[in-house]
């Protein structure tokens, strides 16, 4: 009640201020008067009444005085025209002004990129009831390594027999099938296009505590799939049907079985899986059959396709939910007869993009942290200088106003109103800026990266800052510019203010052969510490990243085009068509004028590569990277035979007797003697094959890393077709189109199942970290270099023409103007010398660090430059020394250009 | 006490205020010569303190405002005890005597 009654007297005062204000000089004035009439009546003189009463009572414009500031509201008074009066100083002095802000802002917007990326790609959840209670099963090994795919009994089993669970979910990975849906309006439905789609436990909606937007959801009643149903995702709903509400109901034709869209899943679902693209169905696991006709696998426990994600129930703890599953599964395998393969069972936490644990995007965070961390400690350094060059040349300033009366205590209150302003500036143009700036980085990503391979896949990611990163970076900013403010204000109210109202400001004298460290020298040092550090290893990455765009792989690439059938067992061509698909592909492609060669192949180089273990009789057995190709291949692709012969029709037996191997591999089996002819004992399998040809290294696996073994083996006639390549006389890009019609003449379908691009795809692709950590690095470093530059040289500039008298008085003292810009510029060089020489220490140590990131990421960043590469060293270093110099050189000759007459009148 | 108007205990100007208003409603000249009368010129009051103090009992609801005449035909502003200002009064007196009563003991047991 009271506080409340404060707060309107107060706000009374503070709105209606003539009114109060007139109220109390009335009273006060009555007073005055009835005191005065006292006096009058003891016969005094009207005058000396008033001022008797004066005397005693004490002055009305004091007491009045008093009143006005005993409330709050003189507070928010104070502070305000402090704001204003702050508002003008800034307003005064533009360069300054412009300079903190920007310098601010650019610090902390680089900072709030990266919260929002990892806030975007770590911290974000599913979109599902309670996403933390749920956890994805993995199984490791006991041959070493994990794998978190399940066969179906097993799923079942694990869900079943466990007690550790609410319930337990089971998701296949993307498939791409043929479907017609659709159109609007109309019965008919349109041509054949490929749709992914994702089969997954009918109780995966209920478990997740997912509701329809449009419809419902199948449920477990949903068995046996006797109702074909399916849930459209909102993308694809978006996508596909335009948002129109009819599309429930409808019937789609999914690989010729109808299935019925019984509802629409909600915007922010993408499912559990990663990456987050949602399919454009979710389609009940018991249609397994009817969507891929003629494979069976659902029931086959040996076929390990299934995720597994379960909700824990809240009473049980990860490592009870382990231990329980663990025996469970270990149970199963020793019921069905086999061998113990699982030593254990692991819960991992979902998550939206990334896994937290993923140790390769964590050490690539905290790299991005770190940068953007010292391009933030850079911009504070250069506040700290600005405010403090500023405070030393408001010492003058300061001392008149504290000798006119003005507490310390409000002079600082004024100068951190001054640093709050800069900080909301700097705060609100953070505010604008990033949100656009993540926006157009997206836009960026997306149409680069996203939509080179395919545009059936969808990446549902927000990248854009949320209101907790916003305020944070308010609050930042705010909190800088109050920090630095108040380091200035300390630094210019203190002392003796009679001193600096004469005039005489403390400066330096050179003591010859003893450097005097201040704390602005600290200042400038460190800057260029930091700079230096930045500079270096954004010039490390940049020269390694510019190398990486230059390594090719050593085959050609931009005349040969990739074909890839999705899902050509559905469409009808099953494993006993396969070998005459093979022989009409080849005739079709081959018969084009433009086609100079056509080859098959397991895995497309640089996209992919089959794993296998190589084993020389009677040593241990190593692992290698193999492929299996069909005659032809190596002269496709330009990689030359070194020794012996290529692969002929007739090997392609099965179990495949004979197998081509790289020079490495030859160099690391057989180091002193010749391989051809040689049998090594190749997979688990352990089937003898002899090497009958030895061919040129190339980069198949990493660009710009041979691998040690690699080998090659003859494709069986009959394999499934995975990867057709066609090697065209010209470019191949000209050439798809006829590539395509020729597929389409041996059957309608085929064109519409291939994925089809250049070679030079998958060049752009292994090039693509180096192109990105190429982008990172030229942004931070020219952040950093523009943050250094600006920084150093106006610290620098500052520092030299708050010298301007001095100077001038020893000019008048006759010194020479060689020998005082001797003396400015050898003490800036010594001082950014001794600073260059820790940075670059410094620099060294981190660059080191960089290569020995973990999983190769080092040498994928530094791409063999070394991490002491002269060339960036000695550059960075010279460009600072360059900018510190001319910095200090400038001010100072124009110092010893003024009459010394001026400087000595101004003293 | 010594014959200079001496200053006022701290804390205590408020609880003499709203004694002296606790008899009839004053304006602030009145206030301030009924305490000097009443304290026999011990207590001096400066017009600073005076007006402040009204200013913060009346934010604290304790005394009110209203305009009047005084009996020369003067317009001022009369203050005026309120409920809650009376209660105040009352237990700002009682613990007055208490503290007084025992500050009074440890004087005298020396």
């Amino acid at each position: 009640m009271s506080l409340l009654r404060s707060i309107t007297g107060g706000l009374r005062s503070l709105f209606r201020k003539e009114q109060v204000s007139q109220e109390l000089d009335e009273e006060l004035n009555g007073f005055l008067e009835m005191a005065a009439e006292e006096k009058l009546k003891q016969g005094m003189s009207r005058k000396d009444a008033l001022r008797a009463v004066r005397l005693e009572k004490g002055s009305l414009e004091v007491t009045k005085e008093a009143v006005r500031a005993a409330g709050w509201e003189s507070l928010v008074e104070t502070c305000w025209r402090d704001l204003r009066f702050a508002a003008r100083v800034l307003r005064k002095s533009p360069r300054f002004t412009a300079a903190s802000v920007l310098t601010l802002a650019l610090g902390v917007i680089g900072t709030t990129l990266v919260f929002t990326a990892y806030d975007a790609l770590v911290l974000r959840t599913l979109a599902v009831r309670d996403p933390k209670s749920l956890v994805v099963l993995k199984r490791e090994l006991r041959k070493g390594g994990s794998s978190t795919a399940f066969s179906k009994p097993e799923y079942r089993n694990l869900s079943e027999h466990s007690h550790v669970f609410e319930g337990a979910i089971a998701e296949k990975g993307y498939d791409t099938v043929l479907a017609q849906l659709p159109v609007a309006g109309q019965k008919k439905l349109i041509e054949p296009l490929q749709v992914i789609i994702k089969l997954v436990s009918e109780n995966y909606f209920s478990v997740l505590g997912v509701n329809a937007i449009a419809g419902r959801m199948f449920t477990e009643q949903e068995h046996g799939g006797a109702e074909p149903v399916a849930v459209l995702s909102y993308s694809s709903w978006q996508r596909r049907f335009h948002g129109d509400p009819a599309v429930v109901g409808q019937s789609v034709l999914l690989s010729g079985t109808p299935i019925t869209i019984i509802g629409i899943a909600p915007v922010d679902f993408i499912g559990t899986g990663l990456p987050p693209v949602p399919p454009d169905l979710w389609i009940p696991l018991a249609m397994q059959t009817r969507v891929e006709p003629g494979r069976d696998w659902a029931q086959d426990a040996d076929e390990s396709r299934l995720r597994v994600v379960g909700r824990l129930r809240p009473d049980v703890s990860a490592r009870q939910a382990r231990a329980e599953l663990t025996t469970i599964a270990q149970r199963s395998e020793t019921n069905r007869g086999l061998e113990q393969e699982t030593s254990a069972i692991q819960t991992d936490p979902t998550a939206y993009f990334i896994e937290k644990g993923n140790p390769q995007f964590h050490s690539l965070a905290a790299l991005l942290m770190v940068s953007f961390g010292m391009v933030l400690l850079i911009a504070c350094a250069n506040l700290a200088n600005f405010f403090l060059a500023r405070a030393t040349a408001r010492r003058k300033e300061m001392a008149v106003r504290r000798a006119l009366g003005a507490s310390r205590g409000r002079l600082m209150g004024q100068l951190l109103t001054e640093g709050v302003l800069i900080g909301l500036a700097a705060g609100a143009i953070t505010l604008i800026a990033s949100p656009l700036l993540c926006d157009f980085i997206w836009r960026e990503i997306q149409s680069r990266i996203v939509f080179r391979f395919s545009d059936l896949y969808v990446f549902t990611f927000r990248f854009s800052p949320d209101s907790w990163v916003l305020a944070w970076t308010i609050v930042v900013s705010i909190a800088a510019g109050m920090l630095f403010s108040v380091l200035g204000a300390a630094h210019c109210t203190n002392g003796d203010s009679h001193e600096a109202l004469q005039g005489y400001v403390a400066q330096w004298t050179p003591n010859r052969g003893k450097l005097r460290v201040s704390a602005r020298d600290v200042l400038i040092a460190a800057q260029v510490a930091f700079s230096v550090v930045l500079l270096v290893n954004a010039g490390l990455v940049a020269r390694g990243m510019a190398r990486g765009q230059r390594v090719f792989p050593g085959f050609a690439t931009g005349q040969v085009i990739n074909i890839e059938f999705a899902d050509l067992e559905n469409a009808g061509f099953d494993r006993a068509h396969t070998a005459a698909l093979r022989e009409q592909l080849a005739g079709r492609f081959s018969a084009l004028p433009e086609v100079t060669g056509v080859a098959f192949a397991d895995h497309v180089p640089l996209l992919s590569a089959g794993r296998t273990t190589v084993t020389e009789p009677g040593k241990a057995k190593e692992h290698a990277f193999d492929n299996q190709i069909s005659p032809g291949f190596f002269s496709l692709f330009g990689i030359s035979i070194v020794r012996g012969r290529d692969f002929k029709v007739a090997d392609a037996a099965r179990p495949a007797s004979v197998v081509i191997i790289t020079e490495s591999t030859a160099r690391h089996l057989w180091p002193k003697e010749d391989a051809l002819g040689k049998i090594i004992l190749v997979g688990d399998a352990q089937t003898p094959a002899q090497v009958i040809g030895v061919v040129q290294d190339t980069y198949t696996v990493v660009l710009g890393k041979v691998e040690p073994l690699y080998v090659y083996l003859p494709a069986a006639a009959d394999a499934p077709i995975d990867d057709v390549f066609v090697r065209t006389a010209g470019k191949g890009q000209t050439s798809i189109g006829l590539v395509l019609s020729a597929a389409a003449v041996i059957d309608n379908k085929l064109a519409s199942l291939a994925l089809v691009h250049v070679m030079d795809d998958a060049l752009w692709f292994q090039r693509l970290p180096s192109k990105i950590a190429t982008l990172f690095a030229t942004s931070v470093g020219s952040l950093g270099l523009f943050l250094a530059s600006v920084g150093i040289y106006g610290t620098i500039v500052y520092a030299v023409a708050q010298r301007t008298r001095e100077i001038g008085i020893r000019m008048a003292l006759g010194a020479h103007q060689r020998s005082i810009l001797r003396l400015v510029l050898v003490r800036m060089l010594r001082l950014v010398g001794v600073a260059t020489c820790i940075g670059l220490a410094l620099a060294g140590t981190l660059s080191h660090a960089l290569t020995v990131l973990p999983f190769g990421m080092g040498s994928l960043l530094l791409f063999g430059v070394s991490p002491w590469d002269p060339l960036v060293f000695a550059t960075v270093a010279v460009f600072l020394a360059v900018i510190a110099l001319s910095a200090a050189y400038l001010p100072a000759r124009r110092a010893t250009k003024v009459d010394p007459m001026v400087t000595l009148r101004y003293e | 006490m010594a014959d200079k108007p001496s200053d006022l205990v701290q804390g205590t100007l408020d609880m003499l205020i709203l004694k002296t208003l606790a008899l009839e409603p004053m304006h602030g000249y009145g206030i301030a010569v009924r305490l000097e009368q009443m304290s026999k010129g011990v207590f001096r009051l400066n017009a600073g303190s005076l007006f402040v103090a009204f200013q913060r009992l009346q934010r604290a609801g304790l005394i009110r405002s209203e305009w009047k005449a005084t009996e020369n035909s003067r317009r001022a502003k009369y203050y005026v005890l309120t409920d809650k200002g009376r209660k105040r009064l009352n237990s700002e007196t009682r613990e007055w005597g208490r503290q007084v009563a025992a500050i009074a003991r440890i004087l005298e047991a020396s």
